[in-house]
């Protein structure tokens, strides 16, 4: 163990990114200590960089063996004995589980194509000089190459602490200012990117964020990484496969294991194999794949599968493209639930309209809701959450949208069980992967087909219409913003004072919303009235006067007492009687 | 729990940057929909100088439905029973989503101001009430100094 010792310095060399090893190293523990599964944000945040690259995941599990045979070197300052092998379980069931999200994701991966492959050599610098602990990755692989070929000592498991300690207490204020600048997120500046699978064994998130140190010795890290993966034992090394290995840093169900890096590493070499077994479990691994803006080339992540007929997507400028971005550079979808009552089949089900971000590259999983992928979610933003809905015609993994570097959005069928159908044209036939297909603006997307008649909500199949990037976002124009001020001046004629906000919200009533005005000329957002009015329809009282007005009431009486009024204009007229008529109720 | 709608939060806003004079409001540490209320007896009134604790409870359907409001305090009043609860329109069939935590307790202190003991909730103190309105009186000032006595 002692030869490795030079190995270390070499690689983290310089002091300042050995305590960033040190921060990235604590966190690990302090996720796997809290052991729930489940990300506490700001470390997560540290650690997850992993997530859609393979060099991270490497790091991940070759990060682990170091602190093993860095405590080697350091053993018996363990103060805290039940910390410290608490620590160590966690951390080797880590790199298993870890290991085996990898095998399963390449399977996946293969399937598709190169997507893993070329992810990971496009990125593996720019994913390096992303992370903090990017000195780290060096020392932690050599280390681990050595740890690799020396799996069957077990000696050293138990002493980690000494080293956790060492690198807590020197990597303190580091920790603190890399987890500030981890956690502050608006949802705006969310870090990018998030992968996530919603159906693995132990689901995690892993949400990365990126850091533009440059890393010097990137080339390094390269090295060793693939030096590692040559001598892993199971010669699935290319790069590829790890590269999205990452996800499962928290869960430790397997902690109980107090078994050491042998066996644990044994223990993942079956795993791997048994997926490698089951193609399609590794299909419903489909990754959520959410990028930042300025991921590097992103159309070589999709790997897109075009059909050879059919829509292709237009060349489009510069100009064009960027106004298909939101603020933050990002692309979006819109799908409102499409119902159509015109036939005499079922509406399909509602839900509430679902709105995602996404920068070039991302892949967006569509399945149904459940209680994993609820936890699973629960700490990213919804603009990121993968596209979920609560029917059982919806398989678990149903399929994905994915979008290009053009804000090109495209729908894909990964054998889902009911089929997808675009426009009414199912994709693909049933247990059959599609083609990538080409979306476009106002397309009808239907999720599956009704089963037993679709009178159970859970039953129905999920109609949609797609909105691509922003098109439903209407700015508000000038005749919008004058249209309000007129019933604003309007309401003040009549009820005499101006009132700006929804008594019922107590929000401000802006342009391009939904407003109802009762005869009496109060006014509320529609979206908050509607209850009241559907309530005792056609009769109304207003909550504000209680005034009690007839919706139903004709319109033409308002000619009769047309000559009361001197108001020159006939919409004002139409008001003020009625208020007249109401006032006298 | 569902997360609290807007409206509320703006109005537990507003009720500590703008509180109304006599009344307190504050929400549960544990529950946000859950206030405790403090209101000042009215002046002129046989509760002047009492503070009556109440809770109120904002359920889910807020605004929609009604706020439930209910004295802690024991207090002698035609339209408030020994349990505490309320006899008021605006807190049951005169709702108005319109209506805020704010309006609800200045009506609450209202009411206090003018009992109403021809529609009453305590029939045997709307019958003392009634009968001989002075003695009742005094009877609801003696409450007023034995149970409602601010805490120091």
């Amino acid at each position: 163990m002692f030869s490795q010792r030079p190995f270390l310095p070499t690689g983290a060399a310089i002091p300042v990114p050995s305590s960033n090893s040190g921060s990235n190293n604590n966190s690990t523990i302090n996720l796997s200590g809290s052991n729930s599964g489940n990300t506490s944000n700001s470390n997560n945040n540290n650690n997850s960089h992993n997530s859609g690259s393979g060099n991270h995941t490497n790091y991940f599990t070759s990060h682990q063996h170091s602190v093993n045979s860095n405590s080697n070197t350091n053993t018996n300052t363990v103060t805290n004995s039940n910390s410290s092998s608490t620590t160590t379980t966690n951390t080797t069931t880590t790199s298993t589980t870890t290991r085996r999200r990898g095998s399963s994701l390449n399977m996946l991966l293969n399937t598709f194509g190169i997507r893993q492959t070329s992810h990971g050599n496009n990125n593996s610098n720019s994913d390096l000089t992303r992370t903090s602990a990017n000195s780290n990755d060096n020392s932690s692989n050599t280390n681990n190459s050595n740890s690799n070929s020396n799996n069957n000592n077990n000696n050293n498991n138990n002493n980690n602490t000494s080293r956790n300690e060492n690198d807590s207490s020197r990597s303190n204020l580091l920790n603190s200012a890399s987890l500030s600048a981890a956690t502050t997120g608006n949802n705006d500046f969310y870090q990018l990117p998030i992968s996530l699978s919603l159906t693995g064994p132990n689901e995690n998130i892993n949400i990365s964020y990126t850091e533009n140190s440059n890393n010097d010795n990137s080339n390094n890290a390269n090295a060793n990484i693939l030096g590692v993966f040559s001598t892993s034992p199971l010669g699935i090394s290319n790069s590829g496969i790890n590269n999205s290995t990452s996800s499962n840093i928290n869960n430790n169900n397997n902690s109980n294991s107090a078994n050491f890096s042998t066996s644990n590493l044994n223990h993942h070499d079956s795993s791997i194999n048994d997926i490698n077994l089951d193609s399609s479990n590794a299909l419903r691994n489909l990754r959520h794949y959410i990028y930042a803006a300025d991921q590097q080339n992103p159309d070589a992540l999709l790997d897109l599968d075009l059909p050879r007929t059919g829509r292709s997507p237009e060349e489009v400028d510069a100009e064009s493209i960027k106004q298909r971005k939101d603020k933050n550079g990002l692309f979006s979808i819109r799908l409102t639930p499409f119902i159509d009552n015109s036939t005499s089949s079922n509406p399909g089900l509602f839900f509430d309209p679902v709105i995602r971000t996404a920068g070039p590259g991302s892949q967006l999983v569509i399945g149904r809701y459940t209680e994993r992928v609820r936890e699973a979610i629960s700490k990213i933003p919804e603009q990121y959450h993968p596209v979920v809905f609560k029917s059982k015609v919806v398989s678990r993994t149903h399929g994905c949208f994915k979008v290009d570097s053009q804000g090109n959005w495209y729908i894909k069928d990964v054998k889902s069980s009911s089929g997808t159908f675009l426009n009414h044209q199912r994709l693909a036939p049933a247990a059959t992967l599609s083609k990538d297909t080409l979306l476009q603006d106002g397309d009808i997307l239907q999720l599956g087909m009704d089963f037993r008649g679709g009178t159970e909500e859970i039953y129905r199949c999920v109609k949609m219409r797609v909105e691509l990037n922003k098109s439903w976002k209407r700015r508000a124009n000038a005749f919008n913003k004058e249209a309000l001020q007129r019933i604003r001046n309007l309401q003040k004629l009549t009820v005499g004072l101006e009132e700006e906000d929804c008594s019922i919200c107590l929000s401000a009533i802006k342009p391009c919303q939904a407003i109802f005005i009762s005869p009496c000329s109060h006014s509320w957002h529609f979206h908050c009235i509607r209850r009241l009015v559907m309530m005792s329809y056609p009769q109304f009282v207003c909550p504000n006067c209680r005034s009690s007005c007839d919706l139903e009431a004709s319109l033409e009486s308002s000619s009769e007492s047309e000559s009361d009024d001197d108001d020159g204009d006939e919409d004002d007229d139409i008001d003020m009687d009625d208020e007249d008529a109401e006032g006298t109720e | 729990m569902s997360s609290l709608p807007k409206r509320i939060i703006k109005e537990t806003e507003r009720l500590v940057s703008d509180p109304v004079p006599g009344i307190t409001a504050e929400p549960h540490d544990d529950n946000l929909r859950y206030f405790e209320v403090t209101i000042e007896g009215p002046q002129q009134s046989p509760y002047e100088n009492g503070v009556f604790d109440l809770e109120l409870f904002l359920p889910d359907d807020y605004p929609m439905e009604a706020p439930k409001v209910r004295f802690l305090t024991k207090i002698y009043h035609p339209n408030i029973d020994r349990l505490g609860r309320i006899c008021l329109d605006v807190l049951k069939t005169n709702w108005s989503p319109a209506l805020q935590i704010r309006t609800v307790l200045l009506s609450i202190q209202a009411l206090l101001a003018s009992p109403n003991p021809n529609d009453p909730l305590a029939n045997d103190v709307a019958e003392d009430w009634i009968k001989d309105e002075s003695s009742a009186i005094d009877k609801a000032k003696q409450w007023t100094q034995l149970y409602a006595q601010p805490k120091k």
